[in-house]
């Protein structure tokens, strides 16, 4: 029974490492490059969260759509900011662009809500249910059904709708999306806004969930979110909800195991990734065309 | 691309004209404690003697922004009390405050800065990191140094004359407030777990809390298989699922009160209802005040009771209270590092009265009279009750064992 709620809380702890990970994927994949502010759009998200919920009276489903609305905009901003303007022969400079927008982010919400993580405390009572002994709060239940269902809508809008392929145009090749007509600027844009809700939906779903919120939750989860990415395979949106959900059960089996693992559980996560990343250098779902174009 | 290029440069620069302005307000300042002070110094004749400077080390900002704010709060309310008074002995008192960020490199520099300010003291560093490599500098120049919150074993040890510490460290803590706990629910069994991240909180893990426990004849039932969590976790819930299933009597927790409040949460969900002992880390007026009826009687150390009676507590709270709403406005209270550096500045101000000095006297005189008041301290009776000085630079303070009821901190007896 308890390897059954240890299976639960990995999988739940996966499905968000997952949806960090698509939105970094999903930029990579169109643009070929790294949005590293992409934490940041969480972060505030989970700001946005907690401030509706303990300063005003709205409901859940109205504070959703306004914390995604904030992690849209972090979204716009960091290509306004740290991609449309750079030339795209210089590889780094959007890189360390992102890295800095990022820290302004992070510094900005730290010199006015402070530095200590903020708690959603007592407004905020979800149910819990048992089921013979295993315990899921609504949160919970919250978290997978959101997650599946962006899952689902972001395979749908990427294989079957107009933008969609655009976006795998795009990514196939920038000289052949022009040529086809392909408003470029547009598509680029709106693949930071859809990157940056599924951010957003974490960080909502993060704060519900922990009923927390800090200035530094981004940096952790950021960097699984990356590692995840590069597990999936680059550019690969279900490598990407795979390997985060693989992550996240790998990290509670590290735990619950009862060979005193739990203080070596990152160690275990982090190096069956080198072990991945060895035999398979393209990602479990990574084609390795993928990786020598983007390269 | 030229435009290109421009823009670039536009966002570049304006990204770090946005650093700067944060960095600019969190930089040094140079304060009198009291504006009024000041001018009552300025109103006396011109033979009045000189102020006495007095560095302070503090994060300002960073990760511990809220603590080292709250700090600074506390030392100037005793610099103001102390030259309301007519200062030490006619000479105002001038605080020359820095920020450390909380980083090592950055407290090291300071140190040296503040020391060819020509201070008598320093008081701070606020992190055990920081008082490692801070303290051996002012050790060397022969400038007292007092952190009042560094929790470290041995810091003080190795820095000998020069360096003391106005806390207590978890050893002697614990060594208390172990078997006062486990007398108080009745219960032998503890599982330990702790952050291995953080330095301090990992030495509560695997040395204090489980010698307190064993040395005073308890079980800790995890003993072969620790459970561990990291600075800045949030999902506890494996590690909750996992302590379930080993049927604790009691849980033993070795990290800070952020993630205490987390586990706490965690906790309540997964319906765990057993007693929580933490160590000092965990103590904090936030953990009462976010965590609410999820911290229900769990008990901690410290060595000050912020709900004490004591006159001069409650007025040391009354006047913290109002400057520390504007920086933690969920948060107001001061805690033990907060009441201890107010007592490190008393402590500082009457080693110089004793002695009969002012801003007249020698640089060296005052720094050799404020190290000898630290040295000989005994049995000071400040806000946070009796303060010895032991050999070693460390405080022998008074130990409250606090247990979280309705809200407040009640101070268990034993």
């Amino acid at each position: 029974m308890e390897f059954i709620q240890q299976l639960i809380n990995g999988l739940m702890q996966g499905s968000l490492y997952a949806l960090i990970a698509i939105g970094f994927t999903l930029i990579f994949g169109v643009v070929g490059m790294l949005n590293l502010a992409h934490a940041q759009a969480f972060m505030l998200a989970g700001y946005a969260t907690y401030f509706m919920v303990m300063h005003t009276p709205l409901p859940l489903y109205l504070v959703f759509p306004f914390a995604l609305v904030v992690s849209s905009i972090v979204g716009i901003l960091v290509e306004l900011i740290c991609f449309r303007p750079i030339s795209k022969q210089f590889h780094f400079a959007p890189l360390i662009a992102t890295i800095a927008l990022g820290i302004v982010i992070s510094e900005t919400v730290i010199n006015f809500a402070g530095s200590d993580p903020k708690f959603i405390s007592g407004d905020l009572t979800m149910s819990t249910y048992s089921f013979g002994g295993m315990i899921v709060s609504s949160s919970q239940i919250l978290l997978l059904v959101i997650t599946l269902t962006a899952m689902i809508v972001l395979s749908i809008l990427i294989e079957k709708t107009k933008i969609g392929r655009a976006m795998r145009t795009l990514a196939e090749s920038e000289k052949a999306a022009k040529l086809l007509g392909v408003p470029i600027n547009k598509v680029v844009v709106l693949t930071f806004i859809i990157s940056s809700v599924l951010a957003g939906i974490a960080g909502f779903l993060y704060t519900l969930r922990f009923e927390t919120t800090s200035p530094l939750m981004g940096d952790i989860i950021g960097l699984k979110g990356m590692a995840v990415m590069m597990v999936g395979g680059l550019g690969s949106v279900y490598g990407a909800m795979v390997a985060g959900i693989l992550m996240g059960l790998l990290e509670v089996l590290a735990i619950s195991l009862p060979f005193g693992t739990a203080p070596f559980a990152d160690a275990i996560v982090w190096g069956t990734m080198i072990l991945v990343l060895l035999f398979r250098p393209s990602g479990i779902m990574g084609s390795s065309t993928v990786q020598t174009e983007r390269v | 691309m030229l435009k290109s290029v421009r823009l670039f440069i536009a966002v570049f620069v304006s990204l770090m004209l946005l650093a700067g302005c944060s960095s600019s307000e969190g930089g040094n300042q140079t304060n009198s404690a009291n504006p009024s002070s000041q001018s009552n110094a300025s109103a006396k004749p011109e033979d009045a003697p000189a102020p006495i400077k007095i560095g302070v080390l503090v994060p300002k900002t960073g990760k511990g922004k809220d603590w080292g704010l709250k700090t600074e709060i506390a030392i100037k309310i005793a610099a103001d009390e102390i030259n309301n008074n007519g200062g030490i002995n006619g000479s105002p008192l001038e605080l020359i405050i820095e920020d450390t960020g909380g980083k090592n490199e950055e407290a090291v520099t300071l140190t040296r800065e503040l020391i060819n300010k020509d201070v008598a003291a320093i008081a701070g560093p606020y992190f055990s990191g920081e008082a490692e490599v801070a303290f051996p500098i002012a050790n060397k120049e022969g400038v007292p140094i007092i952190s009042s919150s560094a929790a470290k074993p041995g810091i003080t040890d190795n820095n000998r004359p020069w360096a003391f510490r106005n806390a207590m460290t978890n050893d002697k803590l614990m060594a208390v407030t172990v078997p006062a706990f486990a007398k108080y629910y009745n219960i032998s069994k503890f599982a330990i777990i702790y952050d291995e991240k953080d330095a301090v909180s990992k030495s509560d893990g695997t040395v204090v809390l489980p010698e307190a426990i064993e040395n005073n004849g308890y079980e800790i039932i995890n003993k072969n298989e620790p459970i561990t969590f990291k600075t800045g976790d949030t999902d506890f819930s494996a590690i909750v699922t996992k302590l379930k299933g080993m049927n604790p009597e009691a849980i033993a927790f070795g990290g800070l009160y952020q993630e205490g409040l987390n586990f706490a949460k965690e906790l309540k969900r997964q319906g765990l209802h057993v007693p929580v002992i933490g160590t000092v880390g965990l103590f904090s007026m936030a953990l009462l005040e976010e965590g609410g009826e999820d911290v229900e009687g769990w008990v901690v150390p410290s060595f000050f009771n912020t709900f004490s009676k004591d006159p001069r507590v409650t007025q040391f709270i009354v006047r913290f209270e109002p400057e520390a709403v504007k920086y933690t406005p969920n948060s107001t209270l001061p805690d033990a590092f907060n009441a201890s550096a107010y007592d490190t500045m008393h402590i500082i101000a009457k080693s110089l009265t004793d002695k009969g000095l002012n801003g007249n006297s020698p640089l060296d005189e005052l720094r050799q009279a404020i190290r000898e008041g630290w040295e000989g301290l005994k049995d000071y009776n400040g806000i946070t009750g009796n303060t010895n000085i032991l050999e070693n630079g460390d405080a022998d303070k008074q130990v409250y064992v606090l247990k979280i009821e309705d809200g407040e901190y009640k101070e268990i007896p034993y």
